[in-house]
């Protein structure tokens, strides 16, 4: 490097790459401008300035002069290899490969950009390349452990687990008898563990399980080789060995579910979806009973049996393991409880279990029948817990009461307040969601998670000015945390939850843009010139909306689409350090925002499938693009998976009443028609049955249920217009039943806010009849009356935000004032016995 | 159940602010908290199993001729955490201090009909030197008993 300088500039470069190294980017410039002074044009010279103007956040500067570098100097491997580094910290990860590729054809056996290249290959998912580049590593140099190790991961990830196997083995082959001294048993241990789990993974169990046993004095860590161990045992059908096994596990660790579960399959009492027999029970009961005096501080001995038991014995195990944990504070208990929710019975016994221990504590502070002083803070939590319940429940109003008392006993808890959002938020109050939000934020201002979730409700709420200033700050953590999600799921077959649900609604925005462009783009259009004024200021505030969603979406996506190896355009809209289109103005002006989407559900299609909403998408975009056999493939997936789904039977209906109602006349239509004859016969919903037989059938099966309804009386509107007001009356006269639950302070309704609001749209937007929106609005205010999308008589809406954030010091009324006192000195000490 | 002690930051303010809402009739004013951060260590917020409950809120004021004393603004536990020892251990910990600092006054204002206040710093050895007529507006009865302390120096300078 910087060999065809003089001596004295050859030392400087090297500080250039010392400085660079050591980020002290200041000295390295210092001293790339002295050698450019003798020699302005010096090809690696200039590059390496290049790339420290890079870090230096001088981008374009940074560009201009690596390439340059380059251009004076295309023999220099450095200059090649600070291409690529520029190329990568713009994560252009193919561009950064061709790079190395060519500072390698001139220095083919440089470790440095060899490993630099084996790393992006890792990251493209090249995994032959990777694999070959692991290979000349190792072949460089024999002797390190790590180029052993890289290359039987390179196998092993290019699905080659028993190649990686035979690596480690001929790596072992190297090592001296006495390998490994002190220092390194840590590290040697850790490889032996990987060796055994490659042989696990290829199904070579019982030469894995004499490999544990042969190096068992080699391996370190214990609690790993105890879990591997089991592992294999199990496999092998050894249930008696793998008990035992459990059991010493547990006595290292008695609060990880897995050993329990372990332990269970191993006693042949597990089942996967928790429905045992009686017998079963019985027999869990006992063996409960006795993990619980073994393992007597474990929480997850005394938690598990909650999941089987049920009944009397339910709700005496249930509060055993509630009260404790009252009295300790632990205010992650509801999450803990909430799974029961959905096992049959027990929320009513739950409910009554935590109105009991209140009433009792409220009475005496003790709980029932015990003499123990409870603390004060019991009660609060109780409290804190019932909330939740309440809220769980549906029943707002109650659950308002109860968290409202508990802020009142001690205000300083700020899971109280972020709890009360939560509950405003899923009664129907935005705004007064995000106020809560954020008095529990500036509760602890040191607190990210407060901090993000705070913005998380203004976003929903609307509030976006108020949310841009702490959106700079959040915005990292939200970025990096989703980046990390991704590249642990990355290459495995599940996508994250997060992914899906960001991208569903990127792709429903692009549907919306094709629906009705920007206004820049066309004017008015169709779709807007049949609405009243105001429905045209309603859906332009909501394509606002959408827009500002977009955008933050497409910064996310940028990331991840990134990650996963996706198309230039999408690599266009990744999230630079600087947001260089704030308002999402340029990803609005797409060409062709169809083909935009149809990248997006392509991601979708081969990572979520199992989901309906990926279906329900594919549908829509495929009907828009015309595309008739892809979307009657979406239909059968739809019928595949939820045949019952009201999203499953609109899209039936819509499919084949416009395959009806548009006739084929090319040569395609004609065959595509003929292929869709066929296949109808596998349809059973339409075995002799017209559209409208359908329909009504599906109505008639499910008639109580509100979205059911409502799909249906959509469809009828679809196939038959001038039954509109037939199909108006079908969702109007829908019954609120009370749910089948019994909860003791008042009624739980079926209807779901959610499913109002999307109903309330329905009539507004698809039947667009204002009168019909109007009266089901007045009819959910009832039902809902915090929501503010209802406008609820007691929605922050109607009573004014105020009353949601306390004013800052209290009341006014009481100020001392004179001027000589100017802090009132009172002392709370009323009752007070020391 | 533990009963801790914790400094007062900007980040934690709020703690105090939603303490004095429940405790007092009194709307306190910026100065107060700024005088309450800038004490350090004579500010204390009480944590009775992790949660807060209580605090003490002091003033250091210059005498003439340079001396310090300390001024309790005020010191305060929510109704339900009463009687757990929580104030003696924020009032301990300003005693304490103020000792090892060598300061050598403290003091404090009460209305007039609080007797368990008075009661409660009658044990820590303050004793009413001075009743203020019309000290307070806006509440009866508005005056007010100074209660003060004189501390011995632990370890006088040489």
């Amino acid at each position: 490097m910087g060999s065809s300088l003089p001596p004295k500039e050859a030392n400087l470069f090297k500080v250039i790459v010392k400085s660079y190294e050591t980020k002290q980017y200041k000295k390295g410039l210092k001293a790339a401008d002295a050698i450019l002074k003798k020699f302005p044009e010096h090809g690696e010279t200039l590059s390496m300035k290049g790339l420290t103007l890079n870090c230096v956040d001088r981008k374009s500067e940074a560009y201009e002069l690596v390439r340059r570098g380059l251009k004076n100097d295309l023999k220099s491997h450095v200059c090649w290899h600070v291409y690529g580094l520029l190329y990568r910290s713009d994560r252009e990860y193919r561009e950064a490969i061709k790079c190395y590729r060519n500072a390698l054809k001139i220095d083919p056996d440089n470790i440095e950009i060899l490993r630099d290249l084996s790393l992006l290959q890792a990251q493209m998912r090249d995994l032959d390349g990777f694999v070959e580049t692991r290979q000349q590593l190792l072949t460089l140099k024999p002797n390190h452990r790590t180029n052993w190790i890289g290359f039987a991961v390179a196998h092993h990830l290019n699905s080659n687990s028993s190649k990686a196997v035979d690596i480690l083995d001929a790596y072992e082959g190297t090592l001296e008898d006495d390998y490994p001294s002190e220092n390194e048993r840590c590290e040697h241990g850790e490889m032996l563990l990987y060796k055994v789990s490659l042989l696990e993974e290829s199904g070579l169990l019982d030469r894995a399980l004499e490999e544990m046993y042969k190096k068992e004095a080699k391996i370190v860590d214990k609690l790993s080789f105890k879990e591997q161990l089991v592992s294999i045992l199990v496999k092998l059908g050894r249930k008696e060995e793998g008990e035992k096994l459990y059991k010493s596990l547990l006595q290292m660790n008695p609060d990880n579910y897995r050993y329990f579960v372990g332990l269970q399959k191993c006693l042949n009492l597990y089942c996967e979806d928790g429905l045992y027999t009686s017998e079963q029970v019985s027999q869990l009961d006992i063996l409960y009973a006795l993990l619980k005096e073994q393992y007597s501080w474990s929480y997850a001995a005394k938690r598990i049996p909650l999941d089987f038991l049920h009944g009397e014995k339910f709700q005496q195990a249930a509060e055993n393991y509630v009260r404790p944990l009252l009295t300790k504070g632990v205010p992650s208990l509801f999450s803990d409880l909430s799974p029961l929710y959905d096992h049959h019975g027990k929320a009513d016994i739950l409910e009554q279990v935590f109105i009991e221990l209140e009433s009792s504590i409220r009475a005496s502070g003790c709980f029932p029948g015990s003499e123990q002083k409870e603390p004060p803070s019991t009660l609060m939590w109780s409290l804190f817990l019932l909330a939740q319940h309440y809220e769980r429940r549906g029943q707002y109003d109650i659950a308002l009461i109860k968290i409202d008392e508990a802020i009142k006993h001690t205000p300083t808890v700020i899971d109280l307040y972020s709890i009360k959002g939560r509950i405003l938020k899923h009664a129907g109050d935005l705004a007064a969601a995000a106020a809560l939000a954020d008095e529990a934020r500036t509760m602890d201002l040191a607190d990210r998670y407060l901090n993000s979730e705070c913005v998380l409700r203004m976003l929903e709420a609307d509030q976006m000015k108020k949310q841009e200033l702490q959106y700079v700050d959040v915005k990292p953590v939200w970025m990096s945390s989703l980046w990390s999600i991704l590249c642990l799921y990355k290459g495995s077959c599940h996508a994250p939850l997060m992914v899906v649900k960001a991208i569903n609604p990127l792709c429903r925005c692009y549907m919306k843009l094709h629906d009705s462009p920007l206004k820049a783009a066309g004017g008015e259009d169709g779709d807007m010139s049949g609405l009243l004024p105001a429905q045209k200021r309603k859906l332009k505030q909501k394509q606002k909306k959408a827009e500002a969603r977009a955008k933050k979406e497409a910064e996310e996506k940028g990331e991840e689409a990134n990650s996963l190896g996706m198309s230039k355009t999408a690599r266009r809209q990744q999230a630079k350090p600087v947001d260089l289109d704030p308002h999402g103005e340029k990803l609005l002006q797409v060409e062709d925002p169809l083909s935009e989407a149809t990248k997006y559900l392509k991601l979708l299609q081969n990572n979520s499938s199992q989901s309906l909403e990926t279906h329900i998408l594919s549908f829509e975009l495929n009907m828009r693009k015309q595309k008739i056999l892809l979307a009657f493939q979406a239909v059968k997936q739809l019928l595949k998976l939820d045949e019952n789904s009201p999203d499953s039977h609109r899209c039936l209906i819509k499919f084949f009443h416009r395959i009806s109602s548009s006739a084929s006349e090319t040569e395609t239509e004609k065959l595509i028609s003929s292929v869709l004859e066929a296949e109808r016969l596998n349809i059973s919903q339409l075995h002799g049955n017209s559209l409208v037989e359908v329909n009504r059938d599906f109505l008639l099966r499910h008639k109580d249920s509100l979205m059911h309804r409502a799909a249906a009386a959509e469809m009828l509107y679809v196939l038959e217009p001038d039954k509109k007001h037939e199909a108006l009356q079908l969702i109007l006269e829908t019954e609120n039943n009370i749910a089948p639950v019994n909860g003791s302070l008042g009624p739980v309704r079926q209807w779901k806010i959610e499913e109002c609001i999307s109903v309330h749209k329905l009539l507004e937007e698809v039947f667009v009849s204002p009168e019909s929106a109007n009266s089901w609005k007045t009819h959910c205010a009832q039902y809902f009356p915090y929501s503010t999308y209802f406008e609820g008589l007691k929605s922050s809406l109607v009573t004014g935000l105020a009353s949601y954030s306390m004013p800052e010091n209290g009341d006014l009324s009481h100020q001392v004032g004179d001027g000589r006192t100017p802090n009132g000195n009172l002392h709370a000490f009323k009752d007070l016995s020391i | 159940m533990g009963i801790s002690l914790d400094s007062l930051r900007d980040k934690n303010l709020m703690q105090l602010k939603k303490l004095n809402i429940a405790l007092f009739p009194v709307r306190y004013n910026d100065k107060y908290y700024a005088d309450a951060l800038s004490s350090g260590e004579f500010t204390k917020l009480g944590y009775y199993s992790d949660i807060c409950v209580g605090a003490i809120a002091c003033r250091l004021e210059k005498k003439e001729g340079g001396a310090v004393r300390v001024y309790i603004m005020t010191l305060g536990v929510l109704a339900p955490y009463r009687g757990l020892g929580i104030g003696t251990r924020l009032l301990n910990h300003v005693l304490e201090l103020s000792s090892r600092q060598n300061i050598s006054e403290i003091y404090l204002h009460v209305q007039t009909n609080n007797d368990d206040a008075i009661a409660f710093y009658k044990k820590f050895g303050f004793e009413i030197t001075e009743t203020i007529e019309n000290y307070y507006t806006n509440i009866t009865p508005p005056d007010c008993y100074v209660l003060s302390k004189l501390l011995p120096c632990v370890n006088s300078k040489k």
